[in-house]
């Protein structure tokens, strides 16, 4: 069965004899009904159904990256309210992108490629951190925490700084490789490269990031 | 990389295993990846994940919610015109019914060397036309702009459109 009749039939919407686009459903068919069926099916469904002209579709599909979404982008910045306009504006670029969205890659994928893209305009656009990582750690000690828990706070911290130090492209080579879990494949389509250029800017930051480690 | 993958060929497999260097490589970059891991984001409150999805549907509702361009909308509606309009002349020119068969330079003087029955003055008054015409002139005949049957009949003398009616008149009598 194609995808298109798969999300039509699970969401309950009919298509007209001419192809002149997603008809309005039934009368009585349950508007939640609709939504719930949608909740199920799998991206690609979604993106036909949306790309038919259902929005709720868009609606799960938000629900359904926001988090990954959010998280790439907080390793950028490394702030909540920065992380959080940018992954909003990450959902406002594909809800424009998705009607050329050609399904070439996962949804997944394709979403981490306007992240990356957003995170790295909005990165370029700020002044990037030069303060030593010795002298950046702060961590309050009041928060009564154990102490080694404070020691691994100030280690994340000092691990986070140093990735943001590496240059653009190994820095998401890396975010997408350690904490999104792609493959070198994934990164090439999300990074628009070659798996080559991954592995070797994959190699590149985690030698600088060690480097970088070294010195603290 | 490979070798952070478990994915090396054989031969850079046997390499790895005999050479110390490579394999301190190797343990110290795994380290690094492993504390780059480590590194944790604080998980928003669940309550801020309504409020973002109410953000986005905030900012995307001025969107319009167009349905996927067709085929022969966007770039394909001009170049389906522009197809269209060039496989129109490429009809006429060239595939155009009935066309008479190209007119040279050895068939207008054929025209003079055809020989008329000696008692037939009209058939010699076109054949007399026929031999004072220009090639393009025949051309023009053979594919005849709108108008252009009018121009010629009013060029023709009295003499010269009395002897066209009677050899049409003949020739209709004929069939």
């Amino acid at each position: 069965m194609r995808v298109r009749d798969q999300a039509i039939r699970m969401a309950g919407w009919t298509w007209p004899a001419r192809d002149v686009g997603m008809t309005k459903p039934e009368a009585g068919a349950p508007d939640s009904a609709r939504v719930a069926a949608l909740s199920d099916a799998d991206d690609r469904t979604l993106v036909e159904a949306f790309r038919g002209g259902e929005r709720s579709a868009f609606d799960i599909i938000v629900v359904r990256h926001r988090r990954q979404v959010y998280q790439l982008c907080y390793r950028f910045v490394s702030n909540h309210e920065d992380a959080s306009d940018l992954a909003q504006d990450v959902f406002v670029r594909a809800f424009k992108g998705l009607q050329t969205f050609k399904g070439d890659a996962s949804l997944a994928t394709w979403l981490y490629r306007v992240a990356v893209n957003a995170c790295l305009n909005r990165v370029a656009s700020k002044k990037p951190a030069s303060a030593p990582l010795e002298e950046a750690v702060h961590v309050d000690a009041r928060a009564a925490s154990p102490l080694d828990e404070v020691l691994r706070a100030e280690r994340s911290d000092v691990v986070r700084r140093a990735i943001a130090m590496l240059p653009p492209k190994q820095r998401a080579t890396l975010m997408l490789r350690v904490y999104q879990d792609c493959s070198n494949e994934e990164i090439a389509v999300a990074l628009g490269t070659t798996v080559g250029a991954v592995k070797a800017n994959f190699f590149h930051a985690l030698g600088n990031l060690r480097r970088l480690l070294k010195k603290t | 990389m490979d070798a952070l993958d478990d994915a090396l060929d054989v031969p850079s497999r046997q390499h790895l295993a005999a050479c110390a260097e490579c394999q301190a490589e190797l343990v110290d970059l795994r380290a690094v990846m492993t504390e780059a891991r480590r590194v944790e984001t604080p998980a928003p409150s669940p309550l801020f994940w309504d409020h973002f999805s109410e953000r986005v549907r905030e900012a995307t509702a001025a969107q319009s919610l167009a349905p996927a361009a067709r085929w022969w909308s966007g770039w394909m509606r001009p170049v389906g015109a522009l197809a269209a309009v060039v496989g129109a002349v490429a009809f006429v020119v060239f595939l155009r019914p009935a066309s008479p068969a190209p007119v040279n330079e050895t068939a207008s003087a054929s025209y003079a060397a055809f020989e008329m029955p000696a008692d037939d003055g009209s058939w010699g008054l076109v054949v007399g036309l026929a031999g004072e015409l220009d090639l393009s002139d025949v051309r023009a005949v053979a594919a005849p702009a709108a108008g252009t049957v009018d121009a010629v009949l009013e060029d023709l003398t009295s003499a010269q459109r009395d002897a066209l009616v009677r050899l049409l008149q003949k020739e209709m009598g004929d069939q």
